[in-house]
């Protein structure tokens, strides 16, 4: 596929190998023999987007089809960006070196708010025009999935149709339709009205948004025969879920450079502040035997030495006493390490976590989120001071000398010493530390504290909240620092005009698109980089937008005011979020999905109950 | 336990892949081959691979050499055979076979590089003026080394590790075919040496396509 300007491109920029293909497990199709393309657009890095489960599975379902060639392309880092544009070479795809624009469906995966400029970006270096109306054959047709696709409005301009929920089947019924209409040479219009029928395609240009004078939302009208809502597709059955058999193997590392396995769908947690433990329930397991057998299946597949466990709350997984067992008989034997992330220390099997470290020693976190109790609470965060104490002192006790603690700020209800909290917790852990009299000689102990500014996100009981702004992150931050009185604790920040800003998009409506273009235009790219967000060019972009963005952000909306993401059925009832929102304030916490049901609603997208509850 | 040398070339996309990049992917194949090597002890096991001389990332490479260990009877025919089944494009093996000459007797390495120019460059001028500038000039680069723990820059005389070198012009482009200095004792980066002679003549190269074609010992005879 390298052509001669190809190579001149790749011999001038840093890590040739994030735009050369020819990865083991890559698949190259006879393109003579497929009745439909399909670009698999990932709008971040290579290492980042080759690190990403859901593509891997989404690439693997597409070119299992014989009709369909699935091909992948990531966004070119800036330095490449340049010599593209200044050599005119069009955005291409890895397999097969095609231009991205002669792909049937160009197909984006949007897993964060702060990667909406690369999609604008991605379309234009394939030099399509970035807005949905300038593009009106129905090739190539611009598709979007991913978890932020709960509130498309903001980037609704850009993108055709959206496809809320999860995508393996979804994609089949697309391409399917896809197929149809081109042979019978439909008009976009036509492909578009169809594919509002589909449960799980959201077409945002069947909609009309109305509003207020105060800027609200008045109305959404469907237009016939888009519905009235849209309902977010998912899997019933995990078991039967599809997952490849082998994976493509980046040449250059990518974040997460191993087998992943997913082993639950859902969380039965109920953490109030986190939108992935709202929009993927209901809660559905894999079957322990299962999950075996696609790890050593990939394992053998692929080489990788490390195979990773995925999932939200991975310890939550109820068939973890059959499961490690299974896996832990031929992962020594073959000198395969497993690694489960998000890792709960609060309930996990004194005995099983040692064998499992004996194979793996990976970084031990916690996430308390919050400093005190109360506001743990609030958030619903089920872990306790002891709780994280405990699990530490066993940690040094078994020869750690780190630790990583996770917290946010800008929570609701926050005071001064929920802040100061935080410092003391860390503090404390500290201490346990020096508490182990057998602690290892000359070694001191190192404790990561990294601390997020909260972003309050749709479909979660927080979605009416006001977001901090960006000044009062920033002096929270510095109150924290001011209260850390040790260099065995090291404390880092997010960026909190990056949080703001994440927040104003994630809450945005139709009306934000101008405002993304803009700030594209004015060179805003790879906005989710701590080296690459400008906030000058966004304060501008909004500026001359005449854009506030404390209207998205910074202010307390009513109960009853319309959403703009009310019109996709995420399966979550609004009662439920209320619910939840006022437990929050008065501090009073709800008890997991085993323990007890919370009458979410979500049940009734999988036929009424909940899977491997109770 | 057997040592067994593989040669292998390295071409087209799989030359976009580092010395590290290869490595890694090398402990992956390996294990997808199942062939039975030997693991290093320890915390973290993983096959024994060593490389005869790093391949530097956007070279190609016609007869590389790498090293494993093996366990039991599997001859060198099958490791071939399982070797080349889990291959990427642009990765072949070549042969395998029982050691012979230690990596440290690797002296020089043959090159072939062809030169596409820029619009307006004259080919037969400049191999012409390449051919001279090694023969009469003083060649010099300018290079990351180390005094102690620091980083410093130094300069360093490229024509002592230039063993021969000449250049033609053929079809518009320049191509070279030299012998440098190679391994550990002394090592030149055909990379730097093109650096050198872009300088001190003023060309303008489009692109340089890098083709190392063997390792020699100091007898100038291939490593074997
Ligand atoms: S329906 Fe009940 S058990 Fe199921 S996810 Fe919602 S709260 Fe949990």
């Amino acid at each position: 596929m390298l052509t001669k300007k190809h190579e001149k491109i790749l011999s001038r920029v840093q890590k040739p190998g994030r735009y050369s293909g020819g990865e083991p497990g890559s698949i190259i199709k006879d393109k003579s023999k497929v009745d439909v393309s399909f670009a698999f657009c990932f709008p971040d890095t290579y290492e980042i987007g080759m690190s990403h489960l859901g593509m891997k599975i989404l690439y693997s379902v597409l070119n299992e089809r014989e009709d369909t060639r699935c091909e992948r392309v990531f966004a070119p880092w800036t330095d490449m960006e340049a010599e593209m544009r200044k050599e005119k070479l069009p955005l291409y795809a890895l397999e097969s070196g095609d231009d991205v624009k002669d792909f049937d469906i160009i197909g984006f995966t949007l897993q964060y708010e702060l990667s909406y400029t690369n999609l604008l970006n991605m379309l234009d270096l394939a030099g399509l025009p970035i807005k949905a109306e300038d593009r009106q054959g129905l090739a190539p047709l611009v598709v979007a999935g991913g978890p932020c696709v709960c509130n498309p409005e903001p980037i609704c301009d850009f993108v055709d149709l959206f496809l809320p929920g999860e995508g393996e089947e979804v994609i089949n019924d697309l391409v399917d339709l896809y197929k149809t209409h081109k042979a019978k040479s439909s008009s976009k219009a036509e492909f578009l009205q169809a594919a509002a029928g589909v449960q799980g395609i959201y077409v945002p240009s069947l909609y009309e948004v109305d509003y207020e004078e105060s800027g609200k939302i008045a109305a959404v009208r469907a237009k016939s025969p888009a519905p009235k809502r849209v309902e977010k597709r998912i899997i019933s059955d995990l078991d039967k879920a599809h997952v490849p058999e082998n994976f493509v193997v980046p040449f250059v590392e990518a974040v997460h450079d191993r087998v992943t396995v997913e082993i639950f769908r859902g969380c039965i947690r109920g953490c109030r502040f986190c939108q992935a433990g709202f929009i993927y329930r209901p809660i559905r397991e894999k079957s322990h035997d299962v999950i075996n057998d696609q790890c050593k299946t990939l394992a053998d597949n692929t080489g990788y030495d490390e195979v990773s466990l995925c999932s939200l709350s991975t310890s939550d997984y109820s068939q973890i006493q059959d499961l490690l067992p299974e896996l832990l008989d031929w992962t020594v034997e073959e000198k395969v390490n497993i690694s489960l992330p998000s890792l709960r220390a609060d309930n996990f099997p004194k005995q099983l976590s040692e064998r499992l470290l004996a194979v793996r020693r990976s970084g031990l976190t916690f996430a308390p989120e919050a400093g005190t109790q109360r506001l743990r609470d609030v958030i619903n965060k089920n872990i306790s001071r002891e709780e994280i104490l405990t699990a530490a002192r066993r940690a040094f006790e078994s020869g750690w000398t780190s630790v990583k603690l996770y917290f946010m700020i800008g929570l609701p209800t926050e005071t001064e010493e929920d802040l100061e909290a935080i410092a003391q917790l860390a503090q404390d852990v500290v201490d346990e530390f020096y508490k182990n009299p057998n602690r290892p000689k000359g070694r001191g102990v190192s404790v990561s504290v990294s601390v997020a500014g909260f972003v309050p996100k749709p479909f979660t009981p927080f979605q009416w909240e006001a977001q901090d702004t960006a000044e009062s992150f920033a002096y929270k931050q510095n109150f924290i620092k001011s209260k850390i009185k040790t260099r065995k604790i090291n404390i880092s920040f997010h960026n909190p005009h990056m949080s703001f800003l994440e927040g104003v998009l994630a809450r945005g409506d139709r009306r934000l698109g101008a405002l993304i273009e803009h700030a594209w235009r004015l060179g805003c790219r790879f906005d989710g980089w701590d080296d690459q967000f400008d906030k000058i060019l966004w304060t501008q972009a909004f500026e001359e937008c005449g854009l506030e963005p404390e209207f998205y952000a910074s202010r307390l909306r009513g109960m009853d005011e319309l959403l703009p993401w009310d019109h996709l059925d995420y399966g979550l009832s609004k009662k439920f979020l209320i619910r939840e929102r006022e437990k929050a304030y008065a501090a009073k916490t709800t008890p997991h999905c085993r323990q007890a049901c919370a009458a979410c609603g979500a049940n009734a997208m999988n036929g009424g109950a909940c899977h491997a509850i109770g | 336990m057997r040592l067994v040398r593989i040669r292998f070339s390295k071409t087209d996309t799989a030359k976009y892949m580092s010395h590290l990049d290869l490595n890694r992917l090398m402990q992956r194949l390996i294990k997808k081959s199942r062939l039975p090597v030997w693991y290093t002890e320890g915390f973290n096991p993983h096959a024994y691979v060593t490389f005869a001389l790093p391949l530097p990332l956007g070279h190609e490479g016609l007869n590389e050499s790498m090293d494993i260990r093996i366990e039991g009877p599997t001859g060198n025919e099958a490791i071939k055979e399982r070797l080349t089944a889990v291959l990427p494009p642009g990765l072949a093996i070549k042969t395998v076979y029982d050691t012979q000459d230690a990596p440290k007797t690797i002296a020089f390495a043959l090159y072939e590089i062809n030169l596409l120019l820029e619009p307006g460059q004259d080919a037969e001028t400049l191999a012409k003026e390449f051919n001279s500038l090694v023969k009469n000039t003083e060649l010099k680069a300018k290079k990351m080394g180390k005094k102690g723990k620091r980083k410093i820059e130094k300069e360093i005389i490229l024509n002592p590790l230039i063993e021969s070198f000449e250049a033609k012009a053929l079809d518009g482009k320049v191509q070279i075919t030299a012998t440098l200095a190679a391994g550990s004792k002394a090592n030149l980066n055909p990379d730097l040496l093109l650096t050198s002679l872009q300088e001190a003549s003023g060309a303008q190269i489009e692109l340089a396509k890098i083709v190392r074609k063997d390792i020699l010992k100091a007898d100038f005879e291939p490593f074997e």
